[in-house]
């Protein structure tokens, strides 16, 4: 049924775009694919700019572009992040083919220049609040344990905020962590957390781009209201085989990789673990000797040219984090997800892909204690078909349409236990359900000056037995249980979200931007600590679990100066959030059905400004990063039901990174960052029950944690660089002047006089040094 | 089956691991008005039902507690006419009569024109089997671990609290259990030390039991909104930020008091630790 109803709308907006189409004679159309010519990658957003003016396009995720031109003599200059520019000049006079294969830039740093960024960034595009990173731009950037890491140097730019001192978790303007859509070669990852979050899931060694949207969301992205991370693997070299390999204080890295066919296939095969349970081992604390605590990833790609209109690609990503604490604790936890995908070029106008994907997330628990032996598992499954289409719809329109149908398992709880045990084997009911959209993104040329994408995600979330479900009443509590059957439907929410952006060029180097998007979330990640745990819940909507909406608007600044030497960019927004959920005080998260009554339901809102200044050019580049914003919650039953500071509200936030190159062998870097503390609750009073002290709540966030700020330098030294052998080593120190940021605090009454309550504050990380050696064969 | 405990633990293997360390905050913290806290027991044993009625105390005031003078207290056992609480001292009310398996207790209090009121049914009593001393590794050390048995009931819905004293002192982890994950089980319940013992500085540095030790493990069969009570202020109430938000209990008592009204039964087991 519904596979006919995307048929249907895919027609509806065919015949509605096809009066754009401009199919007059004097125009052809010039695609092809663009590749780095040393390791045959494909090279993802390559601008194409035609002759001087501003015109162009972009390659799409796998290389390929499609640009509509008059007949004549052009002049294309084909460029990229970190490659040098091409010039092409061609007679148009049929629609043409043109395949191109960029140099690395490196091979011209005679005079030490550097640029980290586009030669020209497209001050055009109506796109706003994305961000793009290359490796090579993070390649430098000091981190925690010296383990580069993509989520943590996102967190360095203006909007994105870290979930805490050395924390892969972020917050996206105001949203909170689990609502940002994190996806690997399209798979959702449900968790992108090693470690309870010191360390993501992405091995930077195995990715090509990372492109995070804090706004601005194209239409085929769609389920989460704060952000969306696409994050790509790397396809493998198909020129030649490497070997590369990086060891580092906290984990070792191999990665291999090589041509299946020369020039047209490839393979790779990347994996990381950490050995921190190889020093636990070795530790005079026996509590730790005993425990083991250690993560694993492995990332494998391959693709395959069946013929120059079609191409396959699968990759697959494996991770598991260990931790067990004296055989009497265990918790293991890990995300899989493979893709499956296959590039159809219908015409040199009209690309598309196809892709079906498998993604995965699961923990599981066991404890032994006096006769217990208990063993809980909980994971989260999908089955996602997607397809789209993009097509060059002339020279004013590009689009972009095609559908998208995921299925879910939910299996919340599942408790058993051996037959001596005192526990009884407990399960929480499955939940299942069926998440559609189709859409539809039309960037439209209007003149010159004036670009505009109109955009339209049309998406439907439909819950399916078998299982009770519940009627609350005012107070959520349960007053009814309804039966489905199996596959009988339970409730079924249809959203509209409009996505319109608009970009007006002042001049050359000058542009402002307005855009408008809805998104809506159907998964909902409850967590009541501020620590991230794997064992937080994913809840579907139902019955009576609305969807979170969120309405962003945004106005932005652009402002290239000093000949494309600098790069400003400024963006205001305003967010509005529906349907956010926070745990009941005292809730029971894990041994019940009816979750629902253990939520309450509220809005928020987030404002703020962001300024980026980028320098891009030289023996020093990097940037300075400004942030002033507010995030507020309203919930009934929580602050008397009055609007309160989200824990992440942090009015300031400013991160500078600076990145500088000696010369050939040398490169320094360094970062600091500086934040408005968290908004926490400190207690009122205190009081005695039953002996014991316990403490008075009244507002809730209405203090903050002590100001954040970090210094941490980074030097790379490259040892050995010839055409078989390269090697080179990193050291930095983390937190170089040793603030003792607080991680949490606590309360507690002081050892000496017990009528004084004291607030404790515990950090984590004081000045941590790393070093790590990095090869190449 | 508490996940948080094990989380703290974590948490604490974690940032032994990153050389963490804590200090003491300078800040000044405002007092807010204060408000009456209730604590209410009936009990199936003699001289032990009890109400203390005190107040929330400001960070200025040195007091340990403070006691409200001027309440009056009323208990009613179903069918029966209420009965005034006797003051034995000040805030602490005495219930002079045992209290009966199966019978439902209301409680009020009245503090000037402000009333307050409660109630709470006293579940049918389960025994403790026996009490046992048992060693394994725990919190990095060879340790001596308190362990209880006893038969949970066929029907559903029961829900208990224990409490241990070692020497007489109480020890402040708070213990509870409902059967929804053992319901009419055999249950045996390790009593891990993770909080401090009131009163006696040397067992607050050692969070253990030794041999020659007097042990004690009490056994309340208590109501499910006291084991949501306990739970939600062993989550939030305790200072401790680390699990969840920080917020006051889950009350049952009506009219905007603090803490809790609880009929509940006793058993205790004891013995030296050898």
């Amino acid at each position: 049924m519904l596979k006919y109803i995307h048929k249907k709308n895919l027609l509806f907006i065919v015949v509605v775009l096809l009066h754009s189409v401009i199919s007059a004679q004097n125009k052809f159309t010039i695609s092809g694919t663009v590749k780095a010519g040393e390791t045959g990658e494909t090279l993802i957003k390559a601008s194409i700019r035609v002759g001087e003016a501003n015109e162009g396009t972009t390659t799409n995720e796998y290389g390929f572009y499609s640009i509509t031109l008059p007949k004549g003599v052009h002049t294309l200059y084909y460029s990229a992040i970190g490659y040098q520019e091409l010039e092409v000049k061609v007679n148009l006079n049929k629609d043409t083919v043109q395949n191109i294969k960029l140099n690395i830039e490196s091979q011209v740093l005679e005079d030490v220049t550097v640029e980290v960024n586009n030669k020209r960034r497209s001050i055009s595009s109506t796109q706003m609040g994305m961000e793009r990173l290359n490796m090579s731009d993070i390649k430098n950037v000091p981190m925690l344990l010296g383990e580069r890491d993509v989520i943590k140097a996102l967190q360095l730019l203006p909007g994105v905020k870290s979930a805490g001192d050395g924390n892969s978790g972020f917050y996206v303007r105001g949203g909170s962590a689990d609502q940002n859509l994190i996806l690997l070669d399209e798979a959702t990852v449900y968790n992108a957390s090693h470690l309870m979050g010191f360390f993501s899931t992405f091995n930077s060694d195995a990715i090509k781009d990372v492109t995070l949207y804090k706004g601005g969301m194209p239409a085929n992205y769609g389920g989460r209201l704060s952000s969306v991370l696409d994050v790509k693997m790397n396809e493998g070299n198909n020129q030649s085989f490497h070997t590369s390999g990086n060891i580092g204080l906290i984990a070792a890295k191999l990665n291999i990789e090589g041509p299946i066919q020369k020039d047209k296939s490839s393979f790779l095969i990347s994996g990381r673990r950490t050995y921190a349970d190889v020093f636990t081992a070795f530790s005079k604390n026996p509590s730790l000797k005993d425990n083991k605590l250690y993560f694993y990833d492995l990332n494998a790609k391959m693709n395959y040219s069946i013929n120059d209109k079609n191409k396959i690609y699968a990759s697959g990503y494996f991770g598991r984090d260990y931790l067990k604490i004296n055989k009497r604790f265990g918790l293991d936890w890990g995300n899989i997800t493979g893709t499956l995908r296959w590039n159809h070029i219908f015409s040199n106008r009209l690309f598309s892909n196809t892709s079906f994907i498998v993604s995965a997330f699961d923990y599981e628990i066991n404890i032994k204690s006096a006769n217990n032996d208990i063993h809980i598992l909980s994971q989260i499954k999908d089955y996602n078909l997607k397809q789209e289409f993009q097509w060059n719809a002339g020279t004013k329109h590009a689009v972009k349409f095609g559908f998208n149908s995921v299925y879910h398992i939910i299996r919340p709880g599942e408790v058993t236990t051996s037959e001596n045990s005192s526990y009884n084997n407990f399960y929480l009911q499955k939940r299942y359900s069926w998440d559609h959209a189709v859409f539809v993104t039309d960037n439209w040329k209007l003149s010159s000056k004036a670009n505009v994408t109109f955009g339209l995600r049309a998406s439907s979330f439909s819950i399916y037995g078998p299982g009770s479900f519940y009627v609350l009443d005012k107070d959520r509590n349960v007053t009814d249980t309804l039966q489905y059957q199996k596959g009988q439907s339970v409730k079924n929410y249809l959203h509209v979200e409009p996505r319109v952006a608009f970009s007006y060029i002042i001049n050359k180097n000058n542009s402002i931007k307005l855009s408008y998007v809805r998104n809506t979330q159907n998964l909902h990640l409850i967590a009541n600590s501020s620590a991230s745990f794997p064992t937080d819940k994913w809840v579907p909507s139902s019955n009576t679990l609305k969807p979170e909406i969120a309405d962003l608007y945004a106005v932005g600044f652009y402002k290239n100066f000093d000949n494309n030497m600098f790069e400003l960019s400024t963006e205001t927004y305003y967010k509005s959030m529906q349907n956010q959920l926070d745990y009941k005080p005292g809730a029971d998260a894990f041994g019940i059905d009816a979750i629902e009554s253990q939520l309450l339901v509220g809005k928020g809102r987030a404002y703020g400004a962001e300024l980026l200044i980028k320098k891009l050019k030289g023996k020093l580049t990097g940037w300075v990063g400004y942030t002033l914003s507010r995030t507020e919650r309203k919930i009934t039953g929580i602050n008397d039901g009055e609007w309160y500071k989200a824990r992440q509200d942090r009015t300031h936030d400013i991160s500078i990174v600076a990145l500088y190159q000696i010369n050939k062998k040398w490169n320094l870097s360094g970062t600091w960052v500086y934040y408005t503390g968290d908004a926490v609750t400190y207690p009122a009073g205190r009081y005695v029950v039953d002996d014991q002290i316990v403490y008075y709540f009244t507002k809730r966030n209405q203090y903050r944690m002590p100001n954040y700020h970090r210094l941490d330098i980074a030097a790379t030294v490259q040892l050995k660089k010839t055409n078989k052998f390269s090697s080179e080593l990193s050291f930095g120190v983390y937190n170089i002047y040793g603030r003792q940021n607080a991680y949490v605090l606590s309360f507690k009454q002081d050892e000496k006089d017990k009528s004084k309550t004291q607030v404790v504050s515990t950090a984590l990380f004081k000045y941590v040094p790393s070093i790590s050696y990095n090869f190449k064969f | 089956m508490r996940l948080q405990k094990i989380y703290m633990l974590l948490m604490g293997g974690l940032s032994i691991l990153m050389i963490s360390c804590e200090k003491v905050l300078n800040v000044n913290l405002d007092s807010a008005k204060s408000v009456y806290v209730i604590e209410g027991i009936i009990q199936d044993n003699k001289d032990s039902s009890r109400v203390y009625v005190t107040e929330t105390i400001g960070f200025n005031e040195s007091k340990l507690v403070k006691p409200v003078k001027n309440a009056k207290v009323y208990i009613t056992e179903d069918g029966k006419l209420p009965v005034t609480l006797i003051k034995i001292n000040d805030g602490i009310f005495e219930y002079p009569y045992k209290g009966k398996p199966g019978a439902t207790y209301n409680l009020e209090v009245k503090i000037g024109n402000q009333s307050f009121t409660a109630v709470s049914k006293m579940p049918k009593k389960v025994n403790l089997d026996s009490l046992y001393v048992t060693e394994r590794l725990f919190l990095g050390e060879q340790r001596k671990i308190a362990t209880i048995e006893f038969t949970d009931p066929g029907e559903s819905g029961n829900a208990y609290r224990f409490i241990q004293r070692v020497d007489g002192f109480k020890e402040n982890t708070i213990f509870v259990l409902e059967d929804k994950l053992f319901n009419s089980k055999k249950m045996v319940y390790e009593l891990l030390i993770f909080e401090k013992m009131d009163g006696n500085e040397a067992r607050e540095q050692q969070r253990r039991i030794d041999k020659y030790d007097n042990l004690a493990v009490f056994m309340y069969c208590i109501e499910k909104p006291i084991y949501n009570y306990w739970t939600s202020l062993s989550q939030s109430a305790l200072g401790n930020s680390q699990t969840a938000s920080p917020a006051n209990p889950v009350s049952n008592i009506k009219g905007g008091a603090l803490g809790y009204f609880s009929a509940q039964t006793v058993s205790v087991k004891e013995l030296v630790v050898d």
